[in-house]
């Protein structure tokens, strides 16, 4: 088939097969950085469920119509996603919104704080900075609650589980509901 | 006015009269009491199923928001404690199947979609839709499928017990009316009886019994009293006939003594006539003869037969002797 025009076959035939070969390179990540994305779908639509099955004090609401804030600190993970689960949606009578926060000295008026940090010190420093703050804390980190946080995510084969520390949550005057308290490895400390 | 059918004795159509009344009353009543206890049933089974689904449902908000379907199948195996539940089945907020209840039942027998909310009675079964609701956000549905068999083997037995009830009460029914319709009939069959005997041998001195102090006695009482002035008008007319039957038998002997006078009388004067030698004719006003003496017959060539069957008149010269007379 090079006979003819061998030049033009020859090239598209060699881009056919560079574009192969980068697909099967790159194919792995790809697949990783979809299964990711699904798994914060995932995480979002539980940090929106959280809001259900937690009571927070009346005093943590400046107003009736104050919002409530779903903060994350640390690189956010989610995209647009939470905000588009949370769009629309109310705790009680008030709206849902969220908030990034760049570092710890930057988080403000928070009901639910997503501690996105891989280094572990980093993480007991924004525990340290919220506690008594009426804040539910949540992250991917391991050992969080040992850490001192509430709730920690895991995944276990597809399905994404999570820790509770209810002390810890105790201490901040969260209530957690015994529904969601059923579904998680509870710490006491 | 309409005549009842011959050959039924009035012990038969008091009889029937009870029967046909006891037991329309009693059938519309076990019909009654049969109908509000299947509803009730009904509607306590309904109650009960939305009972248990609300309960269930609020258990398993936090298994469907949360995705955890060990926890659903948990919450849904804890029906198995109540055995009228034959099957239970959690649907997510998209409507897919999220957990099945028996595992022996495959998730393709369960409906594909859940429906409106709400229990209705299909093929024996009470099925129905409860939402999974956690504050305002629905997060799925519950669909629950409880038997009925305990139902209807409740109201076979209320069934069973209502026929018994309706046998007994038959039997019952008919021992008692055998025994209170002779209270009702006894006075009546002694009128009968009495009428009969009345009847039959002019009897008026028979009384029918009195048994009871109400409009029966009181029958009686009138049937007796006219039997009573039947009896007395019946002795007077027969005194009246024996006083007649004197009467007529003293005149007739009154009239024979006269006739015999009478008899006597003429035999006389036909003697002293007869023994007379002069023609001696007697005329009545119409100057017809009465009677005429031997002599006369002699002369006149007359019998007293000829005077009696014709009639004989006196004419001026046709009679010479009606000159001299």
């Amino acid at each position: 088939m090079c006979n003819n025009n061998p030049l033009t076959i020859c090239a598209s035939r060699q881009s056919v097969l560079w574009f192969t070969l980068l697909l099967f390179f790159f194919s792995p990540c790809l697949i990783s950085a979809q299964s990711i994305t699904k798994e914060y779908q995932a995480k979002s639509v539980f940090l929106l469920n959280f809001s259900k099955f937690v009571t927070w004090p009346d005093s943590c609401f400046r107003d009736l119509q104050s919002p409530f804030i779903i903060g994350i600190v640390g690189d956010d993970p989610f995209g647009n996603y939470l905000d588009e689960t949370v769009a629309g949606e109310k705790v009680v009578d008030h709206p849902m919104t969220v908030k990034r926060f760049k570092t710890g000295q930057e988080i403000g008026d928070c009901h639910i704080l997503f501690i996105n940090y891989k280094d572990s010190s980093l993480v007991q420093e924004i525990i340290a900075l919220v506690k008594k703050r009426n804040i539910l804390t949540v992250s991917d980190t391991s050992n969080f609650t040992s850490m001192g946080g509430m709730i920690a995510f895991n995944t276990a084969g597809d399905a994404i589980r999570f820790d509770i520390n209810a002390a810890a949550a105790k201490d901040a005057d969260l209530v957690i509901s015994s529904k969601l308290l059923r579904l998680a490895e509870v710490e006491n400390k | 006015m309409r005549m009842e059918s011959k050959g039924i004795t009035i012990r038969q159509r008091l009889m029937r009269v009870i029967f046909w009344t006891s037991a329309t009353v009693l059938t519309l009543t076990c019909i009654g009491y049969f109908t509000y206890e299947y509803l009730s049933f009904k509607q306590n089974t309904i109650k009960h199923l939305e009972t248990l689904g609300k309960m269930t449902a609020a258990n398993s908000t936090a298994a469907l928001a949360f995705e955890n379907k060990e926890d659903a199948r948990e919450i849904l195996n804890a029906l198995k404690a109540d055995n009228h539940i034959v099957a239970a089945c959690l649907y997510d907020k998209n409507g897919h199947i999220f957990s099945t209840y028996p595992d022996s039942i495959p998730a393709q027998n369960f409906p594909r979609l859940p429906v409106a909310d709400g229990y209705r009675l299909s093929n024996w079964h009470l099925n129905g839709f409860q939402p999974v609701k956690e504050g305002n956000t629905r997060l799925g549905t519950l669909y629950l499928s409880s038997s009925m068999d305990v139902m209807y083997a409740h109201l076979q037995l209320y069934g069973a017990i209502i026929c018994l009830i309706i046998l007994i009460s038959y039997l019952l029914a008919y021992l008692l009316s055998r025994r209170l319709r002779e209270t009702i009939l006894k006075p009546v069959f002694s009128l009968a009886e009495t009428s009969k005997v009345v009847s039959a041998h002019a009897d008026y001195s028979t009384r029918a019994v009195k048994y009871v102090d109400d409009e029966l006695g009181s029958l009686t009482d009138a049937f007796n009293n006219m039997l009573a002035k039947i009896e007395v008008q019946n002795d007077e007319i027969k005194s009246f006939n024996m006083l007649l039957e004197q009467k007529v038998s003293e005149r007739t002997n009154e009239l024979e003594r006269a006739n015999n006078i009478l008899k006597e009388q003429k035999e006389f004067v036909e003697t002293i006539l007869n023994s007379s030698i002069d023609t001696i004719s007697v005329f009545n006003a119409n100057l017809e003869y009465v009677t005429v003496n031997k002599h006369g017959e002699k002369i006149y060539k007359i019998s007293k037969e000829d005077i009696s069957e014709n009639t004989w008149i006196f004419r001026s010269g046709s009679c010479r002797s009606c000159d001299a007379i």
